[in-house]
């Protein structure tokens, strides 16, 4: 095979996963080195420069549990979570990378050749800064990121490779192992569009795990006069493991047994699928809840869809299916392989989007075309339809015209002072705008002679400083004095590659200033030459 | 050290309940700094291991972000942090040592003896002379002298509306009735030369204020006085720091060795005489037979069986031993509420109110703690084994008794309709 791969990677909170499509234009799993088609997102150190990612490090956390990074993309983009392994720092980026230097090796030995190239996907509902740090973490691995694509949005290419071309709406509701999704996705014609969003980057799996983790340390705690095997890590650590071992039984059974022993005590907790419903039924509602602020927000009711998709090994749990049942009215979901389809779908876009030339290709288009009603044979039917460059470039080689429109994952405003000169934050990009955007808004002098105006960027839903993360700052400054109430002109304009560029105007004397502020979250040039050094020399085999 | 850093690390230490970082990490404040990174590095291991558990993950989670705080505050900046962890400990006992310093205050003027017993307390507390009379220049009012007077005019006023533990407003009747009520008490004292002491005092009271002439005199003579004003505190309130007071006020001064056999009667506790002989600064122990004793009246395992409905409880809490008891109330859980966060210090016994909201709970079985934490070091817990009553029997009572009646009003109107 002299054929150049691209990687499709699901960088997931607990467990990840790589695709690549291969010459016959099917997209399938690649499994990793032990043969399995996922990988626990989990690094163990032994020793300085000296680690193994996936399985072996599982196996290590309950002897060991210092020496473990787990749970990283749960801190992905936060400027000081670092962990210590004998006496090196690592950032979230370089732990990710780890992670991915494993998938990478691992694709090279079970191809048989080189990769440098991949697509890596995160949760639609991660910031600027998290996307960024994902993207640096590919960087140091020694991947060249083509894009970062929006989890829900590459399931559903994944699992609606046969509707493209129709129209279609549906759900799709991503629970990970760290992460909620839900996302609306319509499907028109050769479009396929990304309708409302919403999720939480604090719900998953590990809350689930969580319950049942304290379900049982309190049995314990009470069986025997107070004891915690919380209190110790690796006891925590066992009993962590038996029951997520136990939360995947009772997806299938209907009783499971967990057995725990600490400081000399041992019992066995029984629990029971009711059980396990009423512990966690808070969280399914958070689930619940999102789903319906999402059908809200996109003013749509549950009889506009045409499916709901579940994606996210945690959607398997089964008040998480009767939960949406409930509410959506679907008797059954698609669900094809629920942990890889969205490596499945990142592997496709790579394609569509960064290897246009690939010999599957044609063949697929021409499919495409004709279930579109149009002429496959009529190559310049798709480019009038659509201005999009990446397509227009696509089209001309055989391209199925997909288009993909992602929307702004969060609010971006600014902070300005009210009439009581009071701070408050003005949002000028509303969340779920599609991006490409540009909003303008006319501001004032709060106070008389001003001579400077400073624009504070803000990201996040909040109306105080302290509820939105400030990301950036403009001033513009050596303006004539004037009363009260001159109006100031802020431009911002969202680009499709989450770049901001902000614009301050003095309406009356046309003074301008223009910043461009990369909301990511990617480390400063020289972090990253030592982070890539550090990525680069420890010995993971 | 910024004030946000350190502001943080006071969060993060009344979420842990601790006083300082050394208090946290069990380290002496001048420990070396291979010791301490020794003991940062371990506790780090600890908060990589435990990152993810969810009884511990935010203060995990707290140590590996503010991982550059905690060393900035604990080896780059030590003499920064320990001036403020001081300053936060000061802070917290001087909020403890002000109602004692009231109550002295109340009593009448700062005199000597009042002013080395609130310094002693304060001692014993862990706070330095300076701290104590800079606080106890703030809340008399006026500045106290630095160096204290070592030789101040005795004072032979007595407050007799103090001494006879009541208002400056009450009727005659209530006076008379209070002039004999502390007759008894002082009789019954153990020790003969105190209840002396006593009876010389109150007959002067009563002589002062039996005739209305008199004791206007006398009133306006007390008024006259500084610190007269002062609001009268409760009789509880009052018991240590006025009877401290009183004494010092022109009372006959009593030997050291009559302190063992006070302390075990339920008379005026222990005075400052007894341990103004030490020297200031060494005395770090509490003054000895006046610790208080927690106690737990009710039954410290609470089993209930609940509707959806709140239900209340009570807790009884005790103070046998002497003195006065301040401590903290606690609930583990959200859905047991606890009418009263803190214990009142001068009650013999208290009773708490504990509010459980079955309709709170997270499943149908579920367990709670109420933790009471006194400030001298004892702590209790009550279990409380919460089991919430399924709905579904009453529910199905219900559903066959509204069927019955449907039953019988169909069956009555078919007869009804039959009869003619």
């Amino acid at each position: 095979m002299s054929k150049e791969i691209i990687l499709g990677i699901d960088l997931g909170t607990t467990f990840s996963a790589m695709a690549y499509v291969d010459q016959f234009g099917k997209a399938n799993i690649l499994p990793n080195a032990d043969g399995h088609a996922t990988t626990p997102s989990a690094t163990y150190f032994y020793d300085v420069d000296a680690c193994v990612v996936g399985e072996e490090a599982i196996k290590m956390v309950v002897v060991d549990p210092a020496h473990v990074a787990r749970f990283v993309k749960r801190s992905m983009g936060e400027h000081h979570y670092e962990l210590m392994f004998f006496n090196n720092t690592y950032t979230p980026q370089e732990l990710s990378a780890f992670i991915l230097r494993k998938l990478k090796e691992d694709a090279e030995e079970m191809l048989g050749q080189e990769v440098t190239k991949a697509v890596i996907t995160v949760p639609a509902y991660f910031n600027a800064a998290q996307r960024g740090a994902t993207a640096a973490a590919g960087e140091l691995a020694g991947l060249e990121v083509l894009s970062i694509l929006n989890e829900p949005t590459a399931a559903a290419i994944h699992l609606a490779m046969d509707q493209l071309g129709t129209d279609h709406r549906m759900m799709v509701f991503d629970l990970g192992g760290g992460t909620l999704d839900v996302t609306l996705m319509e499907i028109s014609g050769l479009e396929l569009k990304t309708i409302s969003s919403d999720g939480n980057a604090e719900l998953g799996g590990k809350d689930w795990d969580d319950r049942l983790v304290n379900h049982v340390a309190e049995a314990f705690s009470v069986q025997f006069d107070g004891e915690d095997p919380r209190d110790d890590p690796r006891p925590y650590q066992e009993l962590y493991e038996r029951c997520l071992q136990a939360k995947i039984a009772l997806s299938r059974q209907t009783r499971a047994a967990i057995p725990v022993s600490y400081s000399g005590h041992r019992t066995v907790v029984k629990v029971t699928r009711d059980d396990f419903a009423q512990m966690s039924a808070d969280l399914v509602q958070q689930c619940e809840d999102t789903c319906l602020l999402v059908m809200e927000k996109a003013g749509m009711a549950w009889s506009d869809l045409d499916e709901v998709l579940l994606v996210g090994g945690s959607t398997r749990m089964p008040m998480i299916r009767d939960m949406l049942s409930r509410i959506s009215g679907f008797a059954s979901f698609r669900d094809v392989n629920p942990d890889e389809a969205v490596a499945l779908g990142a592997s496709l876009v790579a394609v569509f989007r960064h290897q246009t030339d690939h010999p599957a290709l044609s063949n697929y288009r021409r499919e495409v075309l004709t279930r579109a009603g149009l002429n496959p044979d009529d190559r310049t039917t798709d480019l009038v339809q659509l201005g999009d460059e990446h397509l227009q470039q696509a089209s001309a080689v055989g391209l199925p015209p997909l288009s993909i429109q992602d929307a702004a994952s969060h609010p971006l405003g600014v902070i300005v002072l009210d009439r009581h000169h009071r701070e408050r934050v003005v949002n000028l990009i509303p969340e779920a705008s599609a991006l490409p955007c540009e909003r303008k808004s006319r501001f004032a002098y709060a106070y008389d002679n001003m001579t400077a105006v400073r624009v504070t960027v803000t990201e996040g839903a909040g109306r105080t400083r302290d509820e939105v993360a400030v990301v950036g700052e403009l001033v513009l400054d050596k303006l004539p004095p004037r009363p009260r109430g001159t109006p100031i002109d802020v431009v911002y304009r969202y680009t499709a590659d989450q770049i901001l560029e902000v614009d301050i105007l003095d309406v009356q004397t046309g003074a301008s200033r223009r910043a461009r502020i990369n909301l990511s979250g990617e480390l400063d040039e020289s972090r990253m030459v030592e982070a890539r050094e550090q990525v680069r020399r420890a010995q993971m085999r | 050290m910024e004030s946000r850093d350190l502001q943080q690390i006071e969060k993060f230490l009344d979420q842990v309940g601790k006083d300082s970082l050394f208090a946290y990490y069990k380290v002496q404040q001048d420990a070396s700094d291979e010791e301490l990174e020794g003991v940062l590095r371990k506790r780090r291991g600890w908060a990589q291991g435990q990152q993810a558990n969810p009884k511990y993950r935010t203060e995990a989670m707290w140590l590996i972000k503010n991982n550059g705080l905690i060393r900035r505050a604990l080896l780059e900046d030590r003499p920064a942090y320990t001036e403020s962890a001081r300053a936060r400990l000061a802070a917290g006992r001087l909020d403890s040592l002000t109602p004692f310093i009231q109550g002295i205050l109340a009593a009448g003027p700062l005199t000597v003896d009042g002013e080395r017993a609130i310094i002693v307390k304060g001692e014993a507390m862990g706070l330095s002379p300076e701290a104590v009379r800079e606080h106890l220049g703030t809340l008399s009012g006026g500045a106290v002298p630095a160096t204290r007077p070592q030789a101040a005019p005795p004072d032979d006023f007595v407050d007799y509306y103090d001494l006879l533990q009541v208002s400056p407003a009450v009727s005659f009747d209530a006076l008379e009735s209070a002039h004999r009520a502390r007759y008894r008490w002082a009789r019954n004292l153990a020790n003969k030369q105190e209840s002396g002491r006593y009876y010389d005092l109150l007959d002067k009271a009563w002589r002062a204020l039996e005739d209305p002439e008199k004791r206007k005199a006398y009133d306006a003579l007390r008024a006259s006085r500084p610190g007269a004003d002062k609001p009268a505190l409760p009789e509880s309130a009052a018991e240590v720091p006025a009877s401290a007071s009183r004494i010092s006020l022109g009372a006959p001064r009593r030997d050291t060795a009559d302190t063992a056999d006070t302390a075990d009667t339920a008379g005026p506790p222990t005075p400052p005489d007894g341990i103004g002989g030490k020297t200031l600064g060494l005395s770090n122990k509490k003054p000895v037979g006046r610790r208080p004793r927690l106690a737990i009246a009710s039954p410290e395992l609470v089993q209930v069986k609940a509707g959806r409905q709140a239900m209340t409880h009570r807790i009884i809490i005790k103070n046998t031993g002497k003195g006065r008891m301040p401590g903290r109330i606690s609930s583990d859980r959200k859905w047991l509420e606890i009418s009263h966060s803190r214990l009142d210090p001068d009650a013999g016994e208290q009773e708490i109110e504990v509010v459980i909201q079955p309709a709170r709970m997270p499943r149908r079985r579920a367990i709670a703690l109420v933790s009471i934490i006194t400030d001298h070091g004892e702590r209790r817990a009550i279990t409380f084994r919460v089991e919430r009553r399924s709905m579904l029997v009453p529910m199905l009572g219900l559903v066959a008794l509204v069927l019955a009646i449907l039953l019988f009003t169909q069956l009555s109107t078919h007869l009804g309709g039959a009869a003619p």
